[in-house]
Order: C-alpha cells, then structure tokens, then sequence
C-alpha cells in the first residue's frame, strides 16, 4: 500500500469500479482541485492515471484472504482505511452502494451496540474484553464525512435491498449521506461547485440529492 | 452501474457457486473452465437482453443457479448431438462439418440460448434425415448452391421437387424438438 502526502486538497476516496468508471469520466480540470485515491478489489490491468493512489485489497493477500466475501473484506478494508487515515484526511467518499466493497466501507462506519453479558470468572471476563476490543478496532469515525453514492438501475432485488440498507447505515455514520442519480454519468458539475461551496454543490447540482 | 460491471460484481461474489454447479456437471476441469468462460459471456447476453421486470423478480443467487443449471444442460445436449453426427457416414463429411460447425454466420459466442438451443436443434433434427434428404440440404443450404447444380450432382430431374420436401420434413423435426425448448418453427 501507498504511503499518503498530506495537503491542503481536500481529499477524495473512490471506492470500486463503478466509482473508478466515474471518475474517468469526469472533467480533469475538476478532479485536480482534489487529492484523488483509488480502492479496488483487484487489480483490472487498465492504468490509474489521475489517481494520487491506488490500492487493492487482493494485494493484501499475504495477510487475508483474497475471496471476495463480506466477512473476508472486513479486515482488509478496514487496514486500508487506517492507512489512508479516514479521520484526519478524507472528507469525501464516492462508491455505488450496490459494490460489496463499499458496502464493508460504509459498514465499518457503523457503531454496532456492544451487548454487555454478565461474567462470573475474571477468565471469561476478559476475554469478553478482548472480542469487545477487536470488534471496535475495526471501526473507523466517519462521523465528520460526506458519502456519495452513485445510484444505478440493478435489476436483482435482493442487490437492490442491499443498496437500501447500505444508504440506510450510511445515514447513521456519516454527516452527509448524497445520492448521485443514475443519469449522472460524471460528477464534474458536483465536485466543480463541492470544491467551492459544499451545501451549494448538494443543494444546486441536477441529479444530486442530500438524504 | 452498467451491465458489464454488475457481472463483474455478480461472478465475484458468486463465482464459487458457479464453479460448485458446473463442477456437478463436468468433472473434468478444463471442460469445467471453457464452459465457466462460456457461461460469463452468455449471462453478460442475459442481462444485457431480459428484461428488467423478469429480472427483477428474482434473487441474484437463484437466477445464477437456474441460468447455470440450464447452460450446462445446454451443452451436455449439444456435445450429445455432435457426438451423434460423428458417427454417421457422409459423402461430403467435410463439407457437412464445415456447414455445420464453421460456415454458421453466427460464431457460438455471439450467439443467444434461443440460437444455441436451436443450433443444436438443427444438428440433431440433420442426423435423423435421410442420407439422400441430408445431402440434398446441405448442398441448397449451406454450400448454397443451385438447384440444376443440385440436379446435376444428385442425378435428379426436378430437384426443386426435393428440395422443398427435404426442407419440410427438417422443419418438422427442429419444430418436434423445439416444443419442449419452447421454440416455435413458423413455415413462411
């Protein structure tokens, strides 16, 4: 994985292909206001120009599993995103809620409630501690983020209940949960006005829309 | 998300359930790896040709199960079939087998399962005609040629008188074996 050079750019993070897709669309001029970083599943052979960085979670496979399973992701993403340093640089992240790998994005941002369970021996106690410890560990604060997602026409309806409930979580860990239509086959005119103004870019951009 | 990257999200999550179904198929795996491609370009025609609101009534899983199931019956069916024309004995063989497996305007991948179905059809429905029918098919059909050039090979007087009737009864059959595809033969 790529070590980050922190600047004054707002920084953006473009999760799997469908975002990837996106962004090459989107005008050039636009993208640079921006420090731009790439998150795919594997590597697709095509370049990356544009992107300040590019990852992929199949490359951690000397540590995790590569198999392209919800639970699988979990720790790899989540090694990712404390690389990237989710808290202090990126304020924006852009994905389709119907890719498996930004829906363990936007899970890691959810707090699940712990469940207390009464302990007799100071044994089970602590390693009731511990599972608790790990469980957290792979939670990272997306409180003060904005999340887009770019919406599609999935015909499959257990994929399309799926990107329900992604947006639903996403609206509990995120400060701005956007919708990007499915018209919208770039993000120019978005991230044009975003760079400038945020409420402006959400409130006055055709095809976006804040939940 | 256009169809081409929903498949590609689709054979992530769901490629060991692919290989698990073709695998009860094909034992052998480099069969089990060229049906595998086979199949990825036969859903990408699937999603890309149904229609939303069928599509939209099912589960990813179960429609992957079911179009899988059905493509490798498919192919078992049309390996049967080809199986089958290569024991019988042709006085062109090479012309038979280029009409039938290379000639074909449509390349196999291009094809959808309605053509695939009825390619193996048409192959099968060939090997029950008679010698003197088949050959009388293969020459209009697929060498294309003409009906004195037909009458000349054949030995015949009104080959057109043959031809006709060869067609019939080929039409006949793929529309026997088409009924329990669901494929209907409309003689124009």
């Amino acid at each position: 994985m790529s070590t980050y050079i922190i600047s004054d750019k707002e920084q953006v993070l473009w999760i799997g292909e469908h975002a990837k897709r996106v962004f090459n669309q989107t005008h050039k001029s636009v993208l640079e206001n921006y420090q731009n970083h790439l998150l795919l599943y594997a590597e697709d052979g095509e370049s990356n120009d544009g992107f300040m960085s590019c990852s992929y979670i199949s490359n951690v496979s000397n540590q995790y599993s590569m198999d392209y399973e919800e639970q699988l992701l979990n720790e790899p993403v989540a090694h990712y995103l404390k690389q990237v340093n989710i808290p202090s640089n990126v304020g924006l992240i852009i994905g389709s809620p119907y890719e498996l790998l930004m829906k363990v994005v936007v899970q890691s941002s959810h707090h699940a409630p712990v469940k207390s369970k009464k302990v007799k021996t100071p044994q089970l106690f602590e390693k009731a501690y511990k599972m608790t410890s790990q469980s957290r560990s792979t939670v990272h604060d997306f409180t003060l983020k904005s999340v887009v997602f770019l919406e599609s026409n999935v015909p499959f309806r257990d994929l399309k209940a799926e990107g329900k409930e992604v947006i639903k979580k996403a609206r509990q860990g995120f400060s701005r949960t956007i919708v990007a239509d499915e018209t919208l086959d770039n993000l120019s005119e978005f991230l044009f006005r975003y760079h400038e103004d945020h409420k402006e870019a959400i409130n006055h951009t055709n095809g976006i829309t804040e939940l | 998300m256009n169809r081409d990257l929903l498949l590609n999200e689709i054979l992530r999550r769901y490629n060991s359930l692919l290989k698990r179904i073709i695998g009860d198929y094909f034992t052998d795996s480099d069969d089990a790896s060229d049906v595998y491609q086979n199949l990825s370009i036969s859903l990408l025609n699937r999603l890309r040709n149904e229609d939303d609101d069928h599509l939209a009534r099912w589960d990813t899983p179960a429609w992957l199960r079911v179009v899988t199931k059905h493509f490798c019956l498919d192919v078992i069916r049309e390996n049967k079939a080809k199986k089958r024309i290569s024991t019988v004995n042709y006085e062109s063989d090479d012309a038979f087998y280029a009409a039938i497996h290379s000639s074909s305007k449509v390349q196999h991948d291009e094809m959808n399962p309605f053509e695939s179905r009825l390619r193996v059809n048409i192959v099968e429905a060939m090997s029950k005609l008679n010698e003197r029918d088949r050959r009388i098919i293969v020459l209009r059909y697929f060498e294309e040629k003409s009906i004195q050039a037909i009458n000349d090979e054949m030995g015949l007087t009104n080959g057109s008188v043959y031809i006709e009737r060869a067609g019939k009864k080929l039409l006949k059959i793929i529309g026997e074996l088409g009924e329990h595809d669901g494929i209907e033969i409309i003689d124009e």
